[in-house]
């Protein structure tokens, strides 16, 4: 009864090029059912294709529906999600904000406008995911993708040894186990100069976290930033972004870790002809993270807020911080504040303050 | 559509369906088209034994004809109404979505989609125990679905649920396709696939015909999964760029024009405010009432809560 099923299948249904394809369909083999009993050497006389291409033809179409079969109950994912321990930014305000910290598996996005502290965030998270476990962290490795050269080894040399003080203080640890060049070892940096580095670096990831399991972290910083200068073809633009989100997705899901984007901010204009600050690289984009943060000042400008503007199982919410010497922190208050809060206005997701009302 | 053989009638033998290769008459179909005294002249036989065996193949192809009120009868027996547990949504589609057809939810990203399927998702498993297939091109979400278990009834078999629930990631359209084609497909009352519109981005605008094309296929692959396994198809799809054929209020739907005819139900889902949503029905093809739509509020618990709880209720996981 299956194979019946699997035999009425299309042709066109599998990814055959389209040459092949036509010549297939002009020989008459339109389903499944009619090519799957033949030998190599049938198919290629009778369909006037080359032996390699009706080989290929023949083991695509007998293959196992091995994607079926990797199904995973809803039970299954739960287990292996509640094993997966997020990566803490050092800020309590936005460890709640995201139920945890930066969760693996999943792609996060980060937003902002230029100097609101992007980078500072992706350089302490580089440092936290190499936490021991005893202090709660994943002791794993990251990679650091830069396209702007915004990374600051002597900042990152601040944070380090904040965090090492931190631990050592709160968990007795020997000095041995866990300093600034066992954590500058373990930060992978790729510098991409143009969106075909980009792109490339992006696809051979997967080859090279094969070599290096224990990262548990991938940086890009920024994603925004060679598509915004170098690219006027839109639709090229578009493709490669959605080939290198896919990508990116895909890495999170099956290698468990957490990948995390950076991405500018663009004005866009509404129906009424205000205009909103956004996050850049469209709304298409805007599907493809899990989570999108967008980082912005105070209006005092004495701190920062963190605000999710979109998640898949937390409710949106504002988280306020601060950029210090030993990194990100949390900010105490002495007077009420109110929290920026997550706006689409004509289909333009952004955040803000109620009270600068204009 | 088969090929010609021996089997459809004794009469073809081996040399004749050489001839008949031989003037491009490869298939049923081709055969079926071709002018009877032709074929007649070119294989020696008589005109009507032409016929009968042209007979013969439409006969073996054709669909049988089904009297209205044994096909009522079918559908009383298989159709399960998938229902989203939130009332006013099921009260805006009139008691909930029966089995057999194609639905899309559109919207922005954040507008909450995937909400409205996990929601749905959630509903089906644990209240109607039916299985459900959930095709995923970002994330599995099955915390999320816990939480939402815990709101529609609290002391329920939530883990027997989740393992109704089978999740499996898509990375493009021809794994799509494999998935529809699997026979194991057949056992789901409700297949959601989140979302249909990133499997098409890497593809459009590149050769535009290629990218219609498959989405031709994969609509009618859709259609016919919902119809033949009497199931529910949830797509979800985005929202196009371009403010040029819809309303300030409903954006237009990605994927074109083509596919706005394809679903039964469309519904579009917009984020109101911190914690409203709204979804409004934008096509009911079983409906007079254009456009009826409906404010709620997806459960959320408090964040501190959810991981402790949970680790509480279920500490063997």
């Amino acid at each position: 009864m299956s194979t019946s099923i699997t035999n009425s299948r299309p042709i066109c249904t599998y990814p055959i090029p389209v040459s092949i394809q036509s010549k297939l369909s002009k020989a008459g083999f339109l389903t499944t059912g009619s090519v799957v009993n033949l030998r190599p050497s049938e198919l290629s006389s009778s369909a006037e294709i080359s032996l390699e291409d009706a080989a290929d033809v023949l083991d695509l179409v007998r293959k196992p529906n091995g994607l079926f079969l990797e199904t995973k109950t809803a039970l299954e994912i739960l287990r292996e999600e509640q094993g997966n321990c997020p990566i803490v930014t050092m800020s309590q305000n936005i460890d709640n904000l995201l139920n945890g910290g930066v969760p693996l598996s999943k792609v996060t996005e980060i937003s902002g406008i230029a100097g609101v502290g992007k980078t500072q965030l992706c350089l302490q998270l580089c440092v936290t995911v190499q936490m021991p476990e005893e202090c709660g962290g994943l002791k794993g490795h990251a990679v650091f993708i830069d396209t702007e050269g915004s990374f600051n080894a002597s900042r990152l040399q601040d944070m380090s040894q904040a965090c090492i003080k931190h631990c050592r203080n709160s968990m007795n640890l020997a000095a041995e186990n866990w300093n600034f060049a066992s954590i500058t070892e373990n930060i992978f940096v790729f510098r991409c100069k143009e969106v075909t580095e980009l792109l490339s670096c992006v696809m051979i990831l997967k080859e090279f976290l094969k070599t290096h399991d224990q990262v548990k972290l991938i940086v890009i910083d920024s994603l925004a930033f060679h598509f915004r200068h170098d690219m006027e073809n839109a639709a090229l633009r578009s493709r490669v972004l959605h080939k290198i989100a896919a990508e990116l997705v895909r890495i999170a899901v099956e290698l468990k870790l957490a990948v995390v984007v950076t991405n500018q901010m663009t004005t866009k204009f509404d129906s009424k002809g205000q205009g909103h600050l956004t996050p850049a690289l469209g709304t298409s984009w805007g599907h493809a993270p899990t989570f999108r943060i967008i980082l912005d000042w105070d209006p005092s400008r004495n701190f920062r807020w963190a605000t999710l503007i979109k998640s898949s199982s937390l409710p949106p919410g504002s988280a306020p911080y601060q950029v210090v010497q030993d990194g990100i922190r949390d900010v105490c208050f002495d007077k009420e504040v109110t929290p920026p809060i997550a706006i689409v206005e004509d289909g333009i997701p952004g955040i803000s303050f109620s009270n600068s009302e204009v | 559509m088969n090929l010609l053989s021996e089997s459809i009638s004794p009469l073809l033998t081996s040399d004749k369906l050489e001839l008949l290769k031989a003037h491009k008459i490869l298939t049923s179909l081709d055969f079926v088209q071709y002018n009877n005294d032709k074929i007649a002249n070119l294989i020696g036989q008589n005109v009507s034994e032409i016929i009968k065996i042209k007979d013969q193949i439409l006969a073996a192809n054709n669909s049988k004809s089904l009297r209205a009120d044994k096909l009522y009868e079918i559908i009383l027996k298989r159709t399960t109404i998938i229902k989203s547990g939130i009332d006013m949504v099921d009260k805006m589609l009139d008691g909930g979505i029966p089995s057999g057809r194609l639905v899309e939810v559109f919207g922005e990203p954040g507008s909450g989609k995937t909400q409205l399927a996990l929601q749905l998702t959630a509903n089906t498993a644990l209240k109607q125990q039916q299985t459900v297939c959930y095709l995923t091109t970002s994330d599995a979400n099955a915390e999320r679905i816990l939480e939402i278990m815990h709101s529609l009834q609290e002391d329920a078999d939530h883990l027997n649920g989740l393992e109704r629930i089978h999740f499996c990631y898509v990375n493009d359209v021809y794994q799509l396709m494999e998935m529809l084609w699997a026979p194991g497909m057949r056992e789901y009352k409700l297949v959601v696939i989140d979302s249909l519109a990133t499997l098409f981005l890497p593809i459009r605008g590149d050769s535009f015909n290629d990218a219609i094309s498959l989405l031709n296929k994969v609509a009618s692959d859709l259609k016919r999964l919902a119809v033949v396994h009497q199931c529910v198809v949830l797509t979800v799809n985005h929202v196009s760029r371009g403010p040029a054929e819809g309303t300030a209020s409903t954006p237009t739907p990605f994927l074109g024009r083509y596919w706005c005819s394809v679903p039964n139900l469309t519904l579009h889902s917009k984020h109101l405010s911190k914690d409203e949503f709204q979804l409004t029905v934008v096509k009911n093809i079983y409906s007079p009432d254009p456009g009826p739509k409906c404010s709620f509020r997806y459960f959320f618990r408090s964040r501190v809560d959810v991981k402790n709880e949970f680790k509480s209720i279920y500490p063997h996981i």
